[in-house]
């Protein structure tokens, strides 16, 4: 740097600075949806899908093939223990489907719909590649344009809400996971007599958080998060987490509290998802 | 630090040029393969090594700030059309962070192991910094305090350990072709 002159070192400086101007203007120009840049990021990423596609096969390949040399003691253990489970399980299912009988009954004498869950088409989908970045919690999945996905349809497993997807290419989706930054929902806590409303977004380490809790709230630990059914994306419903930390919040009031939510889904694990596809009746307002 | 053409303007270096720029992009094109496929089963609290910013700043120390700012930039715009929004985030953290590391060059033992370990471990944390930084100027909520402290610290001591594996193998994998065409 010693060795430059005054009219390199100004030249120097006008460069880095137009380059640095240049990409935060370009930064602010894609914060929201940008066709352009929709159709170009799809179109690297169709490069890459197949690749992805084929190192990912190969980790669940050497995944199973791990799984054999589970000792033969743990295998039984393992055996005994879903045996004992599936037999409670079933009882369990006999009681609720006697429940689920009677609650349709009930609700069509009281003209209300079945739940916001059973009204969709689900797709399964495979999880092909994770987001490259530490920054960003997103996951690509083999379905896409072809299969009929769209943007913000909601992506869920078996134990709740995953996110929703953020973008589309021709044979894959991008989705954006709850625990991202970016990907808030609107739900309630449930609690035995009351719902409390807020919003969940990501508060790192794979945790959620919702954010401006009136301090009398009867919030605490142990407590169930779904979402809410009031946005437009997310059908009511669905479970999203539990609470794990309730604290006041940093702000001079100390009238709003927040709380620490931990997601129902291991998104470290996560391999098939379902997509919520389409309404297959009308959601009515009971 | 010279701010020449980054491009050769002797047509005989041209070849060599190009078959190096084909090879730092097929590098940095496998290394977000394998971030966003295999190293999911080595994160650590949800954070996995960044081969991208080890890259750049190691390109950095060989090569000076010209080539690590631009290799970074370059690098980062790939993530970043990857990632479908906010373009230019990570292209403009890995530029700052190249520039910035490329001041090393020339002035330390670039052969003594603890030079690279220690330029990716202070590297690392500054480009978290600046990630949170210009993420919260975009409007993106990354400036979370208690997560951004995790990624921070596993981040830098997870790249930091993969230095003493992978920086001789960058060192002759540059080597190859870029001190040929220096000559």
């Amino acid at each position: 740097m010693k060795n430059l002159s005054r009219a390199h070192w100004s030249k120097a400086v006008v460069i880095i600075v137009l380059i640095v101007g240049g990409l935060l203007a370009m930064m602010r120009y894609t914060a929201v949806d940008r066709p352009g840049v929709a159709a170009l990021s799809n179109f690297v990423r169709g490069a890459f899908t197949p690749l992805q596609g084929g190192v990912s096969a190969v980790i669940r390949g050497v995944n199973n093939l791990t799984g054999i040399f589970i000792s033969k003691e743990k295998l039984k253990q393992q055996n005994d223990a879903l045996i004992a489970e599936n037999n409670q399980l079933r009882l369990e299912n006999n009681r609720l489907r006697e429940e689920q009988q009677e609650l349709k009954r009930l609700r069509d004498l009281l003209g209300f719909k079945e739940s916001n869950a059973a009204q969709y088409e689900l797709l399964a989908a495979r999880v092909i590649a994770r987001s490259p970045s530490n920054w960003y919690s997103t996951l690509t999945i083999n379905r896409g344009a072809r299969d009929g996905l769209t943007k913000n349809m909601v992506v869920i497993t078996g134990a709740g809400l995953v996110g929703r997807i953020n973008a589309v290419s021709q044979n894959t989706a991008e989705v954006l996971l709850i625990t991202d930054g970016e990907g808030a929902v609107g739900a309630v806590v449930l609690m035995q007599d009351t719902r409390t409303p807020g919003i969940v977004e990501g508060a790192g380490d794979g945790l959620l958080q919702i954010k401006h809790i009136a301090y009398d709230e009867p919030l605490e630990v142990g407590h169930t998060v779904i979402t809410s059914g009031l946005s437009e994306i997310f059908p009511g419903g669905l479970p999203i987490g539990t609470v794990v930390e309730v604290g006041r919040e940093a702000e001079p009031s100390g009238l709003l509290k927040y709380a620490l939510v931990r997601p129902n889904v291991n998104f470290n694990h996560l391999e098939e998802v379902f997509v919520l596809k389409r309404e297959l009746r009308s959601r009515a307002v009971p | 630090m010279c701010w020449k053409p980054i491009l050769p303007t002797n047509v005989a270096e041209d070849g060599v040029y190009r078959l190096l720029y084909f090879r730092l992009f097929f590098l940095v094109f496998c290394s977000i393969l394998l971030q966003s496929t295999v190293f999911e089963v080595i994160e650590i609290g949800g954070v996995k090594p960044d081969l991208v910013l080890i890259w750049v700043i190691l390109m950095s120390l060989l090569r000076g700030s010209r080539w690590g700012a631009v290799f970074g930039a370059l690098s980062g715009i790939l993530l970043d059309i990857l990632a479908g929004r906010h373009v230019g985030l990570n292209a403009l953290a890995l530029f700052l962070t190249g520039l910035v590391a490329g001041q090393l060059e020339g002035k330390v033992f670039k052969e003594n192991y603890l030079v690279p370990i220690g330029a990716v471990f202070v590297g690392t944390i500054f480009h978290a910094l600046l990630m949170a930084l210009l993420g919260w100027m975009a409007g993106l909520h990354l400036f979370v305090a208690g997560w951004l402290r995790s990624l921070i610290l596993y981040s830098a001591v997870y790249n930091t350990v993969l230095v003493p594996f992978v920086y001789g193998k960058f060192y002759r994998f540059c080597a190859n072709g870029m001190f040929r065409a220096k000559q």
